[in-house]
């Protein structure tokens, strides 16, 4: 018998290596073996073998089958539908920022369209902007390629190929160890995983027994194969797999001609790297205190190459063609990884365009790093900590550069899911304990296991149930899995030794169950002592607060537990009894419901009633209107997901807690979810920042000396407060309407203005010249000061036009003119302006 | 003298207003009186008046673009200056009217 499951493959950017390796993972944990059949290409593949998965040429929408044959072919079945329709679709890699570069031909910012030399234009593949002199590889085919080999016998030749993937392996293991970052961590894994793979051993040896070619030959043969297969798939993710293929034969065929696996290239000073490609190794070889910059001939946007560059924070350029080749050695070379662009022997104007570049990407980032490093808070100073949920090291990497407090709900299941054993004490501790050691002192709360309901674990062989949420998961489980949560436990003990770690235990309906996991963290921790093994021996052990039972029942709970953590999402399921994927139930979970925030009161108030904190995770943490409120219930902490720290970090600066408190008891009182929503909207529009200009529009003693400048430098003013979106379009636009008539206005003033989408908040900039320019051809006034008008198109209302059509009145009468001349600081003609415009 | 005059500029946002500022402080100091339209990016305002255009000694546009009902004015005496004119030297351009 054999089971076959059909279905549409779901993942936008097709079949490549990270759907192909979960795949290959879901099966690995069965006996069963089971083929990958795609019905448009014809091909299929062993779906244990991520090479051959790739090499179906599977695209977003191909009609697919998977069929499975073995002993348990009906629990694999299962499994794998579970994971095409729960797991599959979220697989794609997280798509690069969008790029300003290339494909739109953006337009170039005057200072480098009027300069006069060649800008060579590629794809922004990693952000930034690098200097240095052009470096090139020195000879493409390193020589070992030329060399031609005399095939032995079959079995030497393939003796050979164990030894070079054995010292491969090795050599990759060996980097992977001194990877200073989780991407290069990930990636040398990936590479692992290709050299492991079954089908491509098989198909080398193949071609060693029935070509008789020696193995450098065959390698190379078969990567070739492969490689081919890849690049002919019309897709540029399968393509770029291409390179990584391509990587590992070179070092492969290395080894086998008696080299090593590692090649270090030293460079001697600042370099940027101008070729046709870089391997991933290649770029892990380079000197890295030297590279500043990478421009390539080929590669796309999603090669591990270009990966690595952007973890190590190196500006990279790629697609240039055949302009790469070009570029003289030696020669000075700018790779603009903002905008795709790459100029080599730059004149003076774009060497000063690029140094303002420079400044104003370091004035963003200081931005971003102070509003960073201040931990959550209200307007008055009431600490708020802002937590990060994750669910790898990876995500706790990315929630620390978001500016996470700590991470609030270290979810633990996918560290058990997709394998065939839990994972042990020791593999754990290292997971957790580095999490400690990133988190550099703030607490890293982790999650004991929750496995059933939507998270399946075949080897726990929890039984298939009616109604799993009202089943037997989490907490319930570890009775019978008491081994499985005291490895656990002794992994966060001992990773406590590291850092702030706690532990947390989600599902807890009654004191019984949180007093049995306490007892356990105690005999754990005499034990750990009695061996002298490090660890904190008051670790905390808190709950999550997700069953209502629990939430009328704190003063018992609190005995047991050190802290609390509202898990909304379940609770607000089990409070409405609508399961919020069901559509037609869906709109009864409302977690802005009074009733849902009378309830959210009573917990918080009833945990501090016992001395305990409480934080809240949960999509409701992830709502920025919805963070003053969650302020007002007293919440000590909210964790969300990463990519909405800064943005309730920055709504919670904006109000005191007790407009907060205000806000909670005027939305108690109400009647229904939209009306507090209503509240929610009005407080928020009455925090944001919309007056004209602020200091940060203002610059008093301006650096630009020519008009292309002062354009420019006030456009970045506008940008680094934040109140433009893409500073080269705006520009454009501030251009369009400069040239159809000179926007200088006597008494020494010029008012350049546009109107554009690229505008989020209406904005006045202003520039003073402490030595007078000229405002394009034809004008004989030079100008004094500049003020450069940004309105929002389809900006709704009047109202700012009109402040904006005032404060022109006014800047015809000397007064206002006088005021804004002799304002002594960026503050005094901000306050002028705005003044201006109100009146 | 009495005059009417029409503003408007290409993006309408700044330099309409500061050509009507502008005709209006110089009407002002050389006693004239001025009634000014703007047709900014807030749309026509202060609109002119038959009456206004009938009882008017000359009408002046102060326009980067077409105005809007221009053949309000057919008939009049119509002087036409650029809105950089107006914002710096209105007060030049209505001893020109006048003169």
């Amino acid at each position: 018998m054999a089971v076959e499951v059909a279905f549409e493959f779901p993942v936008p950017g097709g079949l490549h290596a990270r759907p192909a390796s979960l795949l290959r993972g879901t099966m690995a944990g069965f006996a069963s073996s089971a083929t990958f059949v795609n019905r448009r290409s014809g091909r299929t593949a062993n779906a244990k073998s991520t090479l051959a998965l790739v090499a179906t040429l599977t695209r977003h929408g191909d009609a697919c089958a998977l069929r499975i044959v073995g002993a348990d072919e009906e629990a694999a079945a299962e499994a794998l539908r579970r994971f095409l329709r729960d797991d599959l679709p979220l697989a794609g890699e997280t798509a690069p920022a969008p790029s300003r570069a290339a494909e739109s031909l953006a337009p170039l910012p005057r200072a480098l369209a009027a300069a006069g030399v060649p800008v060579l234009r590629g794809i922004a593949a990693s952000g930034g902007i690098a200097r240095g002199r052009a470096v090139a590889p020195e000879s493409a085919a390193d020589g070992a390629g030329a060399r031609e080999e005399a095939a032995g016998e079959a079995s030497f030749e393939v003796a050979r190929l164990d030894g070079a993937f054995a010292a491969t392996a090795a050599a990759l293991r060996a980097r992977a160890a001194r990877a200073v970052n989780e991407t290069e961590r990930a990636i040398l894994a990936a590479h692992l995983s290709i050299l492991e793979d079954p089908e491509l051993r098989t198909r080398i040896e193949d071609e060693i027994r029935s070509n008789g070619v020696s193995a450098p030959r065959a390698v190379r043969a078969t990567t070739g194969h492969f490689a081919g297969i890849l690049r002919a798939s019309g897709s540029a993710s399968l393509e770029e797999r291409a390179l990584d293929l391509k990587d590992l034969a070179e070092q492969l065929v290395r080894v086998l001609l008696g080299g090593s696996a590692d090649a270090s290239v030293v460079l001697a000073g600042d370099a940027v790297w101008v070729a046709e490609d870089l391997a991933p190794s290649g770029l892990l070889s380079l000197d890295r205190r030297h590279l500043k910059g990478i421009a390539l001939g080929g590669g796309g946007r999603t090669s591990h190459t270009v990966i690595l560059a952007r973890a190590a924070g190196i500006p990279c350029v790629t697609g240039l063609g055949g302009a790469a080749a070009s570029v003289t050695p030696g020669s000075e070379t700018i790779v603009d990884g903002e905008r795709g662009l790459v100029v080599v022997d730059p004149p003076p104007a774009v060497r000063r365009f690029y140094d303002g570049e420079t400044e104003k990407l370091a004035s963003l980032r200081s931005r971003l790093e102070a509003f960073r490093a201040a931990p959550g808070r209200t307007a008055d100073g009431r600490p708020v900590e802002v937590a990060a949920n994750v669910a790898s090291l990876e995500e706790a990497r990315l929630a620390f550069r978001s500016g996470a407090d700590g991470i609030g709900l270290f979810r633990t299941e996918f560290l058990f899911m997709n394998r065939r054993e839990p994972p042990s004490e020791e593999e754990q501790l290292h997971v957790y304990a580095e999490a400690a050691r990133m988190a550099a002192g703030r607490p890293v709360i982790v999650r004991t296991l929750d496995a059933g309901g939507d998270k399946p674990i075949p080897y726990l062989g929890l039984p298939r149930e009616k109604n799993p949420f009202l089943g037997f998961r989490a907490v319930r489980t570890y009775g019978e899995h008491r081994e499985v949560l005291a490895a656990q436990l002794r992994a966060i003990l001992r990773a406590s030794a590291f850092g702030k770690v706690r532990a947390m235990v989600p599902m807890v309906a009654t004191a019984e169950e949180i007093r049995e996991v306490r007892a356990l963290v105690r005999s754990l921790s005499a034990g750990l002592t009695a061996k002298g093994i490090a660890h904190d021996a008051g670790l905390e052990v808190g709950m999550m607060v997700e069953i209502p039972s629990a939430a009328f029942a704190l003063p018992a709970l609190a005995k047991e537990a050190d802290f609390f953590s509202i898990g909304s999402n379940d609770l607000a399921q089990y409070f409405f009894a609508a399961d919020r994927e069901n559509e037609r139930v869906s709109h009864l979970y409302s977690p802005l419901h009074p009733a849902f925030l009378r309830l959210l009161s009573a917990i918080v108030e009833g945990a501090h009633r016992e001395g305990r904190w409480i934080g809240l995770c949960g999509e409701m943490g992830r709502d920025p209107i919805a963070a003053p409120l969650l302020a007002g219930l007293g919440l000590d902490e909210i964790s969300l997901a990463s990519p909405g720290i800064s943005a309730v970090k920055s709504v919670l600066a904006r109000s005191r807690a007790d407009e907060c408190r205000a806000l909670l008891d005027a939305s108690l009182a109400k009647e229904s979810a939209g009306e507090v929503e209503t509240l929610l909207r009005a407080h928020a529009e009455s925090k944001s920042d919309r007056r004209l200009a602020s200091r940060e529009t203002v610059r008093l003693r301006a650096r630009s000396g020519s008009r292309e400048e002062a354009v420019r430098e006030l456009v970045d003013l506008l940008h680094v407060a934040g109140r433009v979106g893409d500073p080269d379009r705006f520009e454009e636009a501030v251009w369009r309407r400069e040239e159809t008539a000179s926007t200088a206005v006597g008494f020494g003033v010029a008012l350049p203005h546009a109107r554009s989408a690229d505008v989020r908040v209406n904005s006045i900039a202003l520039l003073r010249f402490d030595r007078p320019v000229a405002w394009g051809p034809g004008e004989t006034e030079p100008v004094r000061m500049a003020l450069l008008i940004a309105v929002a198109d389809g900006a709704p209302g009047d109202a700012h036009l009109r402040l904006i059509a005032s404060l022109s009145r006014r800047l015809v009468g000397d007064e206002f003119r006088e005021a804004l001349l002799s304002a002594p600081d960026e503050e005094e003609a901000a306050r002028r302006i705005v003044e201006a415009a109100s009146r | 003298m009495k005059l009417v005059a029409v503003t408007a500029c290409p993006t309408g946002i700044a330099h309409t207003y500061m050509a009507a500022e502008s005709l209006e402080k110089a009407a002002k100091k050389l006693g004239h009186a001025i009634r000014v339209e703007t047709q900014g990016a807030m749309g026509i305002e202060n609109a002119l008046s038959d009456d206004d255009v009938e009882g008017a000694d000359a009408v002046l546009l102060a326009a980067g673009i077409p105005v809007r009902g221009r053949e309000r004015f057919e008939g009049k005496r119509v002087v036409e200056v650029s809105v950089q004119e107006a914002i710096r030297n209105a007060e030049k351009i209505l001893s020109g009217l006048a003169g």
